[in-house]
């Protein structure tokens, strides 16, 4: 646990001194969304159930975003540089410790990020503020953890950090813009299809607790047995790849 | 501990890397392994350090993976961290380490470990990064050190610094210390194991004196020239 949060520690005090991850994570996807609905976030046209909906997809990208890019690029680039390798055998040649402290604080990034844009969006429904904030810690806590875990998977392949570093964030755009075209198929395995898009997982996750939020005996049975078997599916991935992380470069001699 | 690979072979896609390799690596003097770019002392440095496992042939001698360290080349350290910050990193992230005791450095490197402790790694030159992390490492309860190229892009007064670190860690009990190095220079006059990998084995000396007989004008790099084409 010492080693882990040593990790931890330090790998926060280097992600939030940088400026650029901010802007992908928060800017963007705050001034996109205020962009696309300002008429209705000033007129409070919508109820805070609909105002949550309308942003899943704005969250999902927030959260995949910081998954693909500080876990698995990150892995990536650990590994090209030989980080990975100097200090896991500093740590006695145990890779989970870095790998658990990098998910770690690459999620309360992620945490943080969702709660500004929440905080943001919030603002214009003043009197909810805190009902909508605690809405998204909830559901973070179900949509980021098993997304995080995913994105160890990344740090498995035997790819080079320019390849699949825009293959990677190209895929980014399409799997919001998958999640966001799609419609209900009313079935578990339709659901959990979809759901394999990790955007749409978390789109999934936070439209599930919403309608909870409201209703709870109006959630549908296959929307709560979807989500959690793709928890089961993406956690157990992603805790399988932390021994499968690979240390060696594929560019360098290192 | 004598660290002793027997008949060690190895490939990498298809090619030959060691073949039936054969060497020694002795406690109490520094081990310098040198050899071409690409002769494969990176890639023992993985086999010894339990990275690639797809070897045959025998180890003897290695201690457990948690008494080794490997330090690659240009090792990265993050830029935001102040000396400080590294220290509290290194020590946290190993399962052991002895205290830094100011008053057993002497006063260049007491003065050069407290200025490095308040500054920024992003704003240290190569060289002091470089010394200070080996420094750090050098702490650490570590058997097996592997250091691949410590003195790469580092300036003369650094690498006297370094090079420092190095024989002292190796003067330790029960400590072996291996460098891959192409700074031959700094082999001259040092008291030293020199193991030159070439064309898939070892040819090891016991000393720079056994390693210069080779060269009519005492010069390193002529030994190196004229040992590789043979």
């Amino acid at each position: 646990m010492k080693l882990i949060f040593n990790y931890f520690k330090t790998f926060n005090k280097v992600i939030l001194s940088k400026k650029i991850p901010f802007i992908y994570s928060v800017v963007v996807p705050v001034c996109i969304f205020m962009f696309n609905n300002f008429e209705n976030l000033v007129s409070s046209t919508w109820s805070v159930s609909q105002l949550l909906n309308q942003t899943v997809n704005y969250v999902g990208y927030i959260i995949v975003s910081v998954a693909i890019n500080g876990v698995g690029m990150q892995l990536i680039s650990f590994r090209e540089s030989g980080f990975l390798k100097t200090y896991t055998m500093i740590s006695g040649g145990n890779k989970k410790y870095g790998v658990i402290g990098l998910v770690l604080s690459e999620m309360l990034f992620g945490y943080l990020s969702v709660f500004i844009f929440g905080f943001v969006i919030g603002l214009f429904y003043l009197k909810n503020l805190l009902l909508i904030l605690t809405f998204y810690t909830i559901s973070y806590l179900f949509a980021g953890i098993p997304v995080f875990l995913l994105a160890i998977l990344l740090g498995t392949l035997p790819v080079k950090i320019n390849t699949i570093s825009t293959v990677a964030n190209i895929g980014l755009f399409g799997m919001g813009w998958l999640s966001i075209l799609r419609n209900d198929t009313h079935s578990i395995l339709g659901e959990i299809v979809y759901g394999l898009n990790p955007i749409d997982y978390v789109s999934q996750v936070l439209l599930t607790i919403n309608q909870a939020f409201r209703n709870a005996a109006s959630v549908a049975s296959y929307q709560i047995l979807a989500v959690l078997i793709l928890l089961i599916i993406f956690g157990g991935i992603g805790i399988g790849s932390i021994s499968k992380v690979r240390l060696n470069s594929l560019n360098m001699r290192n | 501990m004598s660290i002793k690979i027997r008949d060690l072979s190895f490939q990498y896609r298809q090619i030959p890397i060691f073949q039936k390799l054969n060497v020694e690596f002795d406690p109490g003097q520094v081990n310098y392994l040198i050899g071409y770019n690409g002769a494969g002392k990176s890639t023992l440095f993985d086999i010894l350090s339990n990275l690639r496992t797809d070897y045959s042939g025998s180890i003897q001698g290695l201690p457990s993976i948690d008494e080794i360290l490997y330090q690659t080349q240009n090792p990265v350290v993050f830029g935001t961290l102040t000396g400080k910050d590294l220290q509290n990193f290194v020590f946290g992230i190993a399962n052991t380490h002895e205290p830094v005791i100011l008053e057993k450095l002497s006063p260049y490197f007491r003065d050069l470990y407290m200025k490095l402790m308040k500054q920024k790694v992003g704003e240290m030159s190569v060289g002091e990064r470089r010394w200070l992390l080996l420094f750090l490492e050098s702490k650490l309860d570590k058997k097996l050190f592997l250091l691949d190229e410590p003195f790469s892009g580092v300036d003369p007064v650094s690498k006297i610094q370094i090079e420092e670190i190095i024989s002292d860690l190796a003067k330790k009990e029960n400590t072996c210390v291996i460098v891959t190095t192409h700074e031959l220079d700094y082999l001259i006059g040092g008291k030293c194991f020199i193991h030159l990998l070439n064309d898939r084995k070892i040819q090891s000396f016991d000393s720079y004196e056994e390693f210069i007989k080779n060269s009519d004008h005492h010069d390193p790099e002529e030994a190196f020239a004229k040992l590789v084409k043979m």
